[in-house]
């Protein structure tokens, strides 16, 4: 019986959980296919009383947004790839090597840490300007190949790998970057897999470092699309911006959901291995 | 007799070759603006541009959309530290005091001097050129611009008695109809009587204080004016329709206030002249437009944005100015009004096909035009952006009842003046 009670209590806290969670994304996918109309009203309307599939079309042809798309993957696949190139090199050499200087570079990558974009956007938009880079490509990519976050992250994670493990592989001729790419990174995959989502999430919504450092369409990403749709003096039409959010937020939210189990199971091999 | 004749050719050719250059570049400008609705506007945007690349040979205009008011000014101030200026950018009006001390933008004053001076200037709305100068020069140029009025629900005014055809034209009069027109279930508000929605440049506070007779910033730009009895008086009105007569709630966002008037959730609300096409298509009652009331004046702030020029080089100036008077000629001013429903910047535009279609099929337009008689500047200067956001949280903790009015007035003055000063 206490048992029985237990259970409905732990989902009855669960549902609510998952309620609260999921009551936004409902409310995004409803309002996107209201018609302005319905969106604001004395009380919520949980269901559109008539379906405005044309949100969706007026939302792709307010923007460029076939163009963004392919920009925004791009652009984010090549920062996730520089950041776990350079990372995984830098957290390498910060936990498992002894050199002059180490603690000094370690704690300059945790003050990197808690430098917010605000302050070194100048900087940097101006050293671009002097590569030339501006308005390419390489203004949305150069500025984020390195990541302290990860660094940091990945440092942690090498760390809690034991020295036995290090020699062992030595023995069978298994080191430097060989025993990075077959020991560490597969030891540290739940710490790699979590960086990744995180990192994701942070680029592909990158929103004001895209629109300060590009003038074109052709090179422009998916959250400035979507800015489109927002606006500061004249009114919002919060059915279109929120058919455009489910553009930008769809592909990230199926990424999480295909990575979510591959996600969990990891963290379960992790625990067993120990 | 044939060598004569090859020879006037070869002349002709010479000379042809002398005057007109033989496939020279056009002159490339870029044109950054800070419009949204919808993505609709974009595309009128790339319409105007296109048509002026198709009149215009020499000159070829890329538009550059750049994200809100905000981030626009964000983007021209890194790019006078790199040098990636735009030729031609369009920002919020009181961004001309911050980029001309910044020597980004340029004085247009002979180049206004080439296109007949006053003449020029005189096309367009008194009021809109308020705030165009600094120093006594002239930066801005008119583009989309807006003045607050006021939206108000016919169908609501019929049902508790008051005239359809007569909104609120004092402050007493708005809060009376407005108690008239807030309807309670119990406790709850379900149709509020007034709102007056806030942003981030404070409008609506400029508006009261206007109205009251008052000035919000001193006429140097140097400090500002909140402490003042005219701007307190202006406070304490906004602050009895919130908690003395509870006709409006605490905060409106700026963007949910149509909807909710679209909604019916409240039966009058300020705002921009800019929100008239997403009335049109959106609003299912009878509704009007009146100009926001007056206390001891009727004062609508001006609002929108102005064109300024950023090129140093006499032929790109050139270039820019031709696309900037192209703008704001009538033809296009009235196009781009018509559209975007931003107010047409010259007064020539107001006979133009497109706006008296307008005014034919929505006569409540000429609201509007009546009301930039007495509209007044949007307080600006240099350093003003700290104090801008400090007025911003002194409103939404004294309507929300956080703060003393007086106490916390003269503590926000200080504070804006202090950071002023730096």
């Amino acid at each position: 019986m206490k048992r029985v009670v237990g259970r409905i209590l732990l989902y009855a806290a669960v549902l609510i959980a998952a309620a609260l969670v999921a009551m936004p994304m409902y409310w995004l996918v409803v309002s996107a296919l209201k018609p302005s109309s319905e969106i604001f009203t004395a009380t919520p309307r949980w269901l559109p009383g008539r379906i405005e599939w044309r949100n969706f079309v007026n939302a792709w042809e307010g923007a460029a947004f076939g163009r963004y798309f392919i920009n925004s993957v791009g652009v984010t696949a090549a920062i996730l790839f520089l950041q776990l190139v350079t990372s995984s090199l830098a957290a390498f050499a910060l936990a498992r090597r002894r050199f002059v200087g180490r603690g000094f570079i370690l704690f300059a990558v945790i003050g990197a840490l808690i430098i917010p974009i605000q302050v070194t956007f100048l900087a940097n938009f101006i050293t671009l300007q002097h590569f030339g880079w501006l308005d390419s490509y390489g203004a949305l990519i150069a500025p984020f190949a390195a990541s302290a976050f990860g660094t940091f992250l990945l440092r942690q994670a090498f760390l809690a790998v034991p020295d036995a493990i290090e020699d062992a592989a030595r023995l069978d001729r298994c080191t430097g970057l060989a025993f990075l790419w077959h020991f560490l990174l597969p030891l540290a995959r739940p710490t790699v897999v979590a960086f990744v989502l995180v990192a994701l999430v942070a680029h592909w919504n990158d929103y004001f470092w895209p629109l300060i450092v590009t003038n074109r369409d052709q090179i422009r990403t998916l959250p400035i699309g979507l800015a489109m749709f927002v606006s500061q003096e004249v009114t919002t039409d919060w059915n279109l911006l929120m058919a455009a959010t489910l553009f930008v937020a769809g592909p990230v939210l199926i990424v999480f959901f295909l990575t979510q189990r591959y996600f969990i199971r990891s963290h379960v091999n992790a625990g067993l291995k120990r | 007799m044939r060598f004569g004749r090859v020879l006037v050719a070869a002349a002709i050719a010479a000379i042809a070759g002398w005057t007109i250059p033989a496939n020279a570049d056009p002159v490339a400008l870029s044109f950054w603006y800070p419009v949204d609705v919808g993505g609709g506007l974009t595309k009128i945007v790339d319409g105007l541009m296109a048509d002026f690349n198709k009149t215009h040979p020499g000159i070829k205009v890329t538009a550059v959309y750049t994200g809100n008011y905000d981030v626009t000014l964000q983007k021209i101030q890194a790019g006078k530290l790199a040098g990636t200026l735009p030729d031609v950018g369009v920002t919020e009006i009181s961004s001309v005091p911050v980029l001309a001390s910044l020597g980004a933008a340029q004085p247009l004053d002979t180049l206004i001097a080439g296109s007949g001076g006053a003449k020029f200037l005189d096309k367009f709305w008194p009021s809109m050129l308020l705030n165009s100068r600094y120093q006594g020069k002239v930066y801005g140029i008119p583009f989309q611009r807006s003045t607050p009025v006021l939206y108000y629900n016919k169908d609501a005014f019929k049902e508790v008695g008051l005239d359809p055809n007569k909104p609120p034209e004092t402050w007493a009069e708005m809060a009376s109809d407005a108690e008239k027109l807030t309807k309670r279930d119990g406790g709850r508000v379900t149709r509020w009587g007034v709102e007056l929605p806030l942003e981030a440049f404070n409008w609506f506070y400029y508006a009261l204080v206007y109205q009251n007779g008052g000035q919000s910033l001193s006429a140097d730009g140097t400090h500002v004016l909140w402490d003042q009895p005219k701007d307190i008086g202006a406070l304490q009105y906004w602050y009895d329709l919130v908690n003395k007569y509870k006709v409006t709630p605490a905060y409106t966002p700026w963007n949910d206030g149509p909807p909710e008037f679209v909604a019916g959730r409240t039966a009058m609300i300020w705002h921009s002249t800019g929100s008239q096409s997403f009335m049109r298509q959106h609003v299912k009652f009878h509704w009007g437009m009146g100009r926001l009331p007056k206390n001891v004046q009727f004062g609508p702030p001006s609002g929108g944005a102005n064109m300024m020029l950023y090129d140093t080089d006499p032929a790109k100036q050139k270039a820019a100015w031709t696309l900037i008077t192209w703008l704001s000629a009538p033809a296009q001013a009235a196009r781009w009004s018509a559209a975007s429903g931003y107010l047409a910047t010259s007064m020539a535009a107001w006979n133009e096909p497109e706006m008296q279609a307008l005014v034919k099929k929505h006569p409540d337009v000429l609201v509007t035009k009546e009301q930039l008689k007495d509209a007044k500047a949007e307080p600006a200067s240099p350093k003003y952006a700290p104090a801008r956001d400090i007025l911003n949280g002194l409103i939404k903790a004294v309507l929300a009842n956080k703060e003393p009015l007086v106490a916390g007035a003269k503590k926000a003055t200080a504070e804006a003046n202090a950071a002023m000063a730096q």
